[in-house]
Formats: structure tokens, sequence, C-alpha cells
């Protein structure tokens, strides 16, 4: 069995990816099982799915453990330590990711002795690819790693995409880029069943005081540990010249991303701001206008 | 048609396969599809039915039930804190012995909240006069759904059905699913003609009256136990028959090299799938053991499983739920089934694990089977369920613990 496990933040079209691989394969007539785990359930929030593709009947289910094919969407992912797909490979799992970094950078950045397949869509045009399309690139590119032909990511991609209600035109765009992502990545790596399990001890559980085993946060203030600043597609920029200080932002923020400086002017923390774009909305006199986020 | 379908399309599929004519709803995670995609194919007019929201759970259900009473087909679905919403109103739409059909996304309850399943959401309505059919797999969810209307509206069962679907594991997970023709299923399942009294203007009749009369009270709720019996009569019987028209089979219980095993592993619902995993890698490792699934949960197949079971040395009982202060819930329940036969097995461990959708991992699995030897060994049975969780998995909590400010706890 061949399990994929594909990475990516919401919003990127990982779900859509995970379902034109799994029909590809399903096509090709093998069993198939995929599922999307949601995470956050927030666009720009880290979020998996996965592919299992077999010549048996599948008896597993849920998260997959032994990634033969570990798919990255977004190399910005690897500087989350909470969210680290790399935390979850194993020694033969073959990696495919997007990326600007050469293989020989990314393998002595991040230890990697792993099967490495780089390809870099920051090479095409930024109004191709877009968060929406992303996950198109991602499935064409997983789908040459995995030697499939094209014709069945082409027929998969016309089945799942009508799915969601793309226009042909749309369809026909998405193919078209597709098959240049496709074309582009090179295989070479061989994807392989990645068999072994985990053992792990039964672990006998004792009373715990309830001050400890209540499902309570004590510890105020940690949420700054998880930084969600790479969540967000757009950042807010302030025009100090027009700016009335009157706060409204700092109220409507819902992330309270905003403190002031000793001037009494707002000041965004981008590490805790998920570009909702509220604060844009809400400025009385418009002067805060939001730009692309660098990717990293 | 085969094609890849999450469990809640399988359900969609189904419900508009049977004709269903009002759909009340109300959107809860991880159920939502399921009304997303009916409300979707009868906007684009693919499925001629009503389809109605409310204000919440309780409302959705009584709505059911009085749909359901003017005599037509009628579908709901819900999950975990939702089904619980509705609780009251299960008890009532059973009393009514209105035949809906109840899609249940399991989802653990809150208090911590989350998103993945256990079944301590189903298991609560267990009482209800719901009949229950838990399913492992997508196709199996789609034939439930079938299945369960011949049931509900069969005269010698009368009752709702709850059909269980396990969240994100079958209700966002794709696999390949036959869907059958319409034609085909309207031959299984005929239109439905409510053959006595129901809802009409012409012939008014008065539903769900009071009894202030104990015995009455008595009566009433003694025929509904007695209906739910029947259910697994019908059951067979509708099974026998979808297997004619359909080609796959269905059992109160579901075997897994069960035949000649010494050991045997009890589940429901889609973890069932990762105990057969494991009862394979067992096998190559030796181990002579078996599982078996329960697959009907209400009424409780009693002789069914005494059956299956009797002979064996050694039977562990595996609850994805725990009744706090008394541990697994079916556990008891198999006890008691297996308590009057002859050749019950020595030994009957309760296990709870893959609470809050935890995995259950193959150590888990391995430990298991380990349990039931010793004790079948030593003679000592353990009285206390045992509870499935890791090493790795205390490590993990105890990292959370940390950050949450509680300190370094020691395990």
């Amino acid at each position: 069995m061949i399990n994929v496990s594909l990475h990516g933040r919401g919003g990127q079209g990982i779900k859509t990816a995970s379902h034109i691989i799994g029909t590809a394969a399903f096509l090709s007539g093998s069993y198939v099982q995929d599922q999307p785990l949601y995470g956050a359930e927030r666009r720009g929030a880290p979020i998996s799915a996965y592919v299992r593709i077999s010549r048996q009947p599948i008896l597993e289910r849920g998260t997959i453990e032994n990634p033969s094919l570990q798919v990255i969407s977004d190399d910005s992912l690897l500087e989350s330590a909470a969210d680290n797909p790399l935390e979850k490979i194993r020694e033969s799992t073959v990696v495919l990711i997007n990326t600007s970094l050469t293989k020989s950078d990314l393998a002595s950045k991040y230890s990697l002795k792993n099967p490495l397949i780089v390809f870099d869509l920051a090479k095409f045009d930024p109004e191709i690819i877009s968060r929406p399309t992303l996950g198109i690139a991602v499935a064409a590119a997983t789908c040459r790693t995995l030697e499939m032909d094209f014709d069945l990511v082409r027929q998969s991609m016309i089945k799942e995409l009508s799915g969601i209600h793309l226009d042909k035109d749309d369809i026909a765009m998405s193919i078209d880029l597709a098959k240049r992502v496709y074309d582009m990545v090179t295989h070479g790596e061989t994807v392989m069943e990645v068999s072994g399990i985990r053992e792990s001890g039964i672990f006998e559980m004792k009373f715990h005081n309830p001050a400890v085993s209540t499902c309570s946060i004590t510890a105020t203030g940690n949420s700054m540990l998880r930084e969600r600043g790479r969540w967000s597609g757009f950042q807010p920029i302030i025009d100090y010249e027009r700016c009335t200080k009157c706060m409204i932002c700092y109220v409507y923020c819902p992330d309270s991303a905003y403190t002031f400086d000793s001037k009494g002017y707002p000041v965004v923390n981008y590490d805790a701001c998920k570009g909702c774009n509220i604060c844009q909305t809400e400025c009385p006199v418009k002067v805060i206008t939001l730009v692309k986020r660098n990717k990293t | 048609m085969r094609e890849l379908l999450t469990g809640n399309g399988a359900v969609a599929a189904a419900v508009r396969l049977c004709n269903v004519e009002y759909i009340p709803a109300y959107p809860i995670t991880p159920q939502t599809e399921i009304i997303e995609t009916l409300s979707r194919w009868i906007s684009e007019k693919t499925m001629n039915a009503r389809f109605v929201t409310y204000d919440s759970e309780h409302s959705m259900v009584t709505g059911a039930g009085a749909a359901s009473l003017t005599g037509v087909r009628t579908f709901t679905a819900t999950s975990s804190q939702g089904l619980l919403y509705a609780f009251e109103m299960l008890y009532n739409v059973a009393g009514w012995r209105a035949p809906i059909v109840l899609a249940n996304v399991s989802r653990a309850l809150a208090a911590p909240i989350t998103l993945e399943p256990d079944h301590n959401d189903v298991l609560a309505a267990r009482d209800s006069g719901f009949v229950q059919i838990h399913a492992e797999t997508c196709q199996e969810v789609l034939d439930s759904v079938i299945m369960a209307y011949r049931i509900a509206e069969d005269d010698r069962v009368r009752l709702p059905v709850i059909v269980n679907l396990d969240g994100f594991y079958l209700s966002y997970t794709r696999e390949p699913v036959d869907v059958p023709e319409g034609q085909e299923v309207s031959k299984f399942l005929p239109e439905y003609k409510p053959t006595f009294g129901y809802l009409n203007a012409r012939n008014p009749v008065s539903m769900g009256v009071s009894v202030l009369d104990s015995s009455a009270y008595s009566y009433f709720k003694y025929q509904m136990h007695l209906a739910s019996l029947n259910a697994m009569g019908v059951h067979d019987q509708v099974s026998a028959e979808f297997e004619r028209i359909f080609g796959r089979k269905y059992d109160v219980t579901d075997e897994y090299m069960l035949d000649d095993a010494d050991y045997v592993v009890v589940m429901t619902n889609s973890f069932a799938t990762m105990g057969k995993s494991a009862i394979t890698r067992l096998r190559t490792e030796g181990k002579k053991v078996g599982l078996l699934r329960i697959r009907m949960v209400r009424p409780f197949p009693k002789q069914a499983i005494a059956k299956k079971l009797a002979g064996k040395k050694g039977v562990a009982v595996i609850d994805q739920n725990i009744s706090v202060g008394s541990g697994g819930i079916l556990y008891p329940e198999l006890a008691g089934a297996l308590y009057h036969t002859e050749e019950r097995p020595k030994v009957l461990i309760s296990f709870v694990g893959g609470l809050g959708g935890k995995k259950i991992s193959f150590s888990e699995f391995r430990h298991i089977v380990s349990t039931l030897e010793g004790a079948a060994r030593e003679g000592t049975p353990q009285a206390q369920s045992v509870l499935l969780f890791t090493e790795d998995n205390w490590m993990k909590v105890r990292e959370m613990l940390k950050i949450a400010g509680k300190g370094d706890v020691n395990g």
C-alpha cells in the first residue's frame, strides 16, 4: 500500500488535491481511501490530507503514521514548531516539496537524509499560482511522482473540479496548469510501501489532582507560543500620517494583534495577525491597507 | 455505479435513492456535509423532497417525527451535542412509533470539546426506543440507510432507526462505494404507505396522548420493547432480500477470522477496520485471534453474540465510550448475554479505548491479546476496565499539561 500524506494551509486546495490524487488512482483500478484533517478549520492554518492506494482492500483508517510520500505544499510549514510535517516521516519516505531552496540546501538546513523531490511554484506567474490553484499544482506534482499517467490526472480533475462547481474555462485552465507542473517535476525517486509500526508500552493511568486533571489552562498568554502570523495571506499596513488614534482597530481585532506605541498609535503584532481584514473594514478613516504577505 | 464517496456522501446518496420526502435539518460538524449535499440536490432539482432548516436539533427531531406521522418518508441527521440537545424528543418520536431514519455521525461529547469520534453520543440514546445500526465502512453506511427504512416501516417494528457512522474516520473519508440504481432500490423499498391511522385532516387522530394510568403506560412501553426485539428477525429477512437484489450480505454481527479463534476482540463501528488489520498481523505471529463486530446495537442481539462467542478461551470487549463511574457501556451487556450460556468464555475483559477518536495502535491490540492469554492461563480475570493508552500518548499529554501551566506532571 502506498500512503500519501499531504500538508499545506487552509485555502490552498489541499483537500481538493487529495481528491484529485485519490480519484486518479481509483480510475486506474486501485483501492483508494482519502481523508482530509481540517485542523483549526481556518484559512491559512495548517491542514493535512491523506491518500491510501492499494491493490488489495484497505484495512486502515485515519491519519497516516508511515507515509510512503510526504507532500509539502508550502515550505513555510517547515518553520512551524507545532506543525512541522517533517517530524512525521520515516527513513525511506520520499519528500516532495514546493520550495525555492535546492535539494542540498534543504537537506542540510533540516538534516534530511530522505529522498527529496523539489519543485518551485514561485517560478510561475503569481496570478496563476494563487492560493486556490496551489492544490491543483500540488496534485499534479504528486501524480507525476507516483508515476500516474497524465490522462488519469486529466479525467480525475474534470470529475473533481466540476464537483466543486468550477466552470469549463476554469477547468481547462487548471488542467493546463497541472500539465505544466506535471512536466516540470522530475521524478526519479521510487515511492514504495513503508511498513513497520511504532511500538509503545501501555501506560497505566492513575488519579491526578483536579488542579492538574481538569481541562483548563492556567498559564495565561501561552497562545503566544503558537504563532499564527503565517496563516495570513495579507498584512494590514497603517498610514500613520492619517491615523486618528481612535482605537477602533484595537477594539475589533479578534486576535488582540493590536497594541499601542508611546504616542498612542496602533502597532500590529504580525505574529498574531491572521490577516482577517476586519481592521481594514472597520477603520472609520480608511487608513489601513492590506498587502500580500511574503510567504516566508 | 462504483465511485469514491465519503460516509456523509453515502448517507446522502442513500437518502436520495430511498425517495425521502421530508428532511428537517440543522448543521453540526462532522455531519454538515450530509445536509449540504441533500439541500444542493434539492435546489438543483435532482432530488424531489422538502428541505426545512430548523432552529435547533430539538425542534428538528420533533419536526421529523410529526412529518413522519403525516405519512411521508422522513430523514434527518445530527451528531454529538446535537443528538443530546434533541434527547427528550428521541424518546417522544420513538413513543409515537414514527418510522424516521436518523443518521448520527459520532463525535465525542464535551467537555472537553473535540470533533473526533467516540460513542457516548449514540449510546446515550440506547434506551430511547430507536433501533440502532452501527456501520464500519462507507458502503455499509449507504446499505444500512436503505435497509433501515424497511425495518422502521415494517409493522412488526414501526420504530425509528439510527444509523451510526464515525465522524472523520467515515464521515469525511472517501472509499469506493457501489451506488445502486434507483429502480433496484425502489423494488427493494416500495413507496411508504402507512397501514394505520396517521395525521390526516379528513380522519383526525390524536398522537402522543397522555396516559395517566400506569397500567396503560406499562402496556405501551413494553409494546415498544417487543417491537424492538422483532427488529432482529425483520433485519435478517430484510437482509436476505437485500443480498438477493444487491449481492451484499449483512448480519446483526460481523466477524473476521472468528471460526477457529481462541481469543476474540469485540468492537463496533469504523475502528473495527483497525482491529481487523491488527488481527491479520497477530495471526502472522501465530496468535489464534479473531474479531466480532456488533452491527446491530439495539435491539441487542444477545443470542447471536452468545452463539458466536461460545467455546472461546477469552473475549475482550473494546468499548469506544466510557460510562464514568462504571467503565465500558457494552461490556456488561455482553456479560449479560453470555451469563446463561453453557459454553461461555471463561475470560471476559473490558477495555476502554479510542476515546475522543484516539487511534488504537497495534501495541494496544497486542496488549489486549496478551492480557487475555494471561488471564486464561492464571485464571485471574480483571474486574475493572483497562484503558487503552500508551506511553507515547502520555508523553504528548504531559507536554500539553506543561504548556497549559500544570507543571511537569509525573505519571
